[in-house]
């Protein structure tokens, strides 16, 4: 491994360990835009230091863990909720390729030719945080929250899955890297050629299933707080439920850099970034328009949590099987008929 | 790669043992998960990546999870856990065919000479051996008719499960709705030949509870 891999390493994993900070702040300071307050003012400028202010508090509170709990499996579920999600951020490419002197350089960790299935095997491990963290607590709501994430998270997975098994069909492969390449041209001569403009159904269903995946409104169904105290995490605290929080974030943003590289083009945006350009500066403002993507579809997490109410339980699995995975399934045969004509 | 193996196998072999002999299912569902994905590694470090992930992925991530909801949903206590309800004899027979499966195993893989070199040395893997594309041509292009039959037994299969599974809820729903109509029937009837007024209130403080349905 070159000093230079071992580099791209560290700087994707310092990226992606500084935006769950980051969304903490933005997501206060969004909904409260929408619901017309100020959010955090007092910590730093703009309460920026918020965030570093509540790890504080995380780490230092005190660690209640119930007399009842399986220790192994509740030690166990905070880990797993965060690093098969933390994983699957090695096949995503963050930025054009860089030639520093005769080396090129690959802003991804890994190329795999398995690519986005890699993803998807990652992404639906993390089910099991929630399910073992939510039994292993001995009490009835994290049970209850647990057992309805892996109804859920398996529910949409199907879904999500479909979704880019169309797309794998309309781009041909499978490697993320190539997926993207292969969307850096024109469409007549004004539209990006982004998947979304050829999949605009499966990038509606890889949203809305990806929503329901990471459990976030109106999907947030294990840990509803109305219904079941916290969901998974009730009898979680300190940084143990601090784990929780940071495996959501991060599993937000693998979601949102999958979609990115998917559906919008990845590092790709015509007229700022040149495809056939190595060069370092491109290489970098080609990571920037990643990442300003990434944000975007962050920032519409954030939006439609604190817009849209929560769905009933069984309007999830309605949606989930009666709607979507038929939808995907038509998408797929259409998309397949378009292949063969 | 040899190190990688032996870490993997003995993991997988390890994995499994814990599997089979926790009591708690949670626990062996917890294992199974390690089985797996052990198992995965050996397949990734075969080249058969595909392989690798669609076993992370369907095993692990679909097929453990359902195992897991059905053991949450029954949520054993740790009085159910402790009740031995082995039949007789189960254990002595399954060491029994243990063993024997243990002594066919040892005598396959050290009983025989040595090979001079690696079977299949002279058949290197072909180009692309393992990857998503080489893998769905195999199935799609080589092996299509197999492949379809298959499916078809697996589609029969789902069909059959749905029916045994629902056929008190189908039968039971028929009853259910005959039974309805029976009582409205009656109600009708004592209605026509009850007199005016207190028939019309009697039926329809008999009919309401049938509407509720």
């Amino acid at each position: 491994m070159s000093i230079w891999a071992l580099l791209v390493i560290v700087g994707i994993l310092l990226i992606v360990l500084h935006i769950p900070p980051g969304m903490i702040w933005a997501e206060r300071k969004v909904a409260a835009r929408i619901q017309g307050r100020w959010g955090p003012t007092r910590v730093g400028p703009f309460g920026l230091l918020q965030p570093l202010a509540d790890a504080v508090k995380l780490l230092t509170k005190e660690e209640v863990i119930p007399r009842g709990a399986e220790r192994p499996l509740y030690y166990m579920g905070p880990l797993l909720a965060f690093v098969p999600g933390a994983l699957a951020l090695a096949v995503v490419p963050f930025g054009h390729d860089m030639r520093v002197g005769d080396t090129v350089i690959q802003l991804q960790i890994a190329d795999l030719h398995v690519g986005v299935l890699f993803v998807l095997a990652l992404t639906s491990l993390a089910v099991y945080g929630l399910a073992f963290g939510g039994w292993s607590s001995d009490s009835k709501y994290p049970l209850l929250g647990g057992l309805r994430s892996s109804a859920q998270m398996v529910s949409y997975e199907v879904a999500l899955g479909l979704a880019v098994v169309a797309v794998i069909m309309s781009a041909g492969t499978v490697s993320i890297r190539e997926m993207v390449l292969a969307q850096q041209e024109l469409l007549f001569g004004f539209l990006p050629a982004w998947n979304v403009f050829f999949q605009p159904v499966a990038a509606l269903i890889f949203l809305v299933a990806a929503f329901a995946e990471n459990n976030r409104l109106p999907f947030d169904m294990p840990e509803a707080e109305a219904e079941l105290v916290g969901g998974y995490h009730t009898e979680y605290s300190g940084m143990k439920f601090g784990m929780f929080f940071l495996g959501e974030y991060v599993a937000m943003t693998v979601m949102s850099a999958v979609m990115v590289s998917l559906f919008f083009g990845g590092w790709g945006l015509p007229g700022l970034t040149d495809p056939h350009d190595t060069s370092v500066g491109n290489a970098l403002v080609s990571a920037a328009v990643f990442l300003v993507k990434v944000a975007a579809l962050l920032f519409f997490y954030i939006w439609v949590r604190w817009t849209l109410p929560r769905f009933r339980y069984d309007q999830l699995m309605r949606l989930g099987w009666k709607v979507l995975i038929p939808l995907a399934l038509a998408n797929v045969v259409v998309t397949g008929l378009f292949g063969v004509l | 790669m040899d190190v990688l193996f032996l870490v993997a196998a003995a993991s997988a072999v390890f994995c499994s043992l814990m599997v089979v002999s926790r009591r708690n299912p949670i626990y062996s569902a917890a294992w199974m998960m390690g089985a797996l994905a052990s198992v995965a590694v050996v397949f990734a470090l075969l080249q058969a990546t595909f392989l690798a992930v669609i076993q992370v992925l369907l095993y692990a991530g679909a097929i453990m999870v359902l195992f897991l909801f059905v053991i949450m949903l029954l949520n054993p206590t740790p009085a159910d856990l402790a009740r031995e309800d082995v039949p007789a004899g189960q254990r002595v027979l399954a060491t029994a065919l243990a063993a024997v499966l243990l002594g066919v195993l040892g005598w396959v893989f050290l009983g025989g000479e040595p090979a001079a070199a690696p079977p299949f040395a002279d058949r290197p893997a072909p180009v692309g051996f393992g990857d998503t594309a080489y893998f769905g041509s195999t199935i799609y292009d080589e092996y299509l008719v197999a492949f379809e039959l298959i499916s078809l037994v697996i589609l029969a299969a789902i069909a059959a499960v749905v029916l045994v599974g629902k056929r008190r809820l189908l039968i039971g729903g028929i009853e259910a709705r005959a039974e309805r109509e029976r009582q409205l029937a009656q109600a009708r009837a004592r209605a026509a030949s009850g007199p005016e007024g207190r028939g019309a209130e009697r039926t329809a403080a008999e009919e309401e509870p049938v509407h509720a349905h």
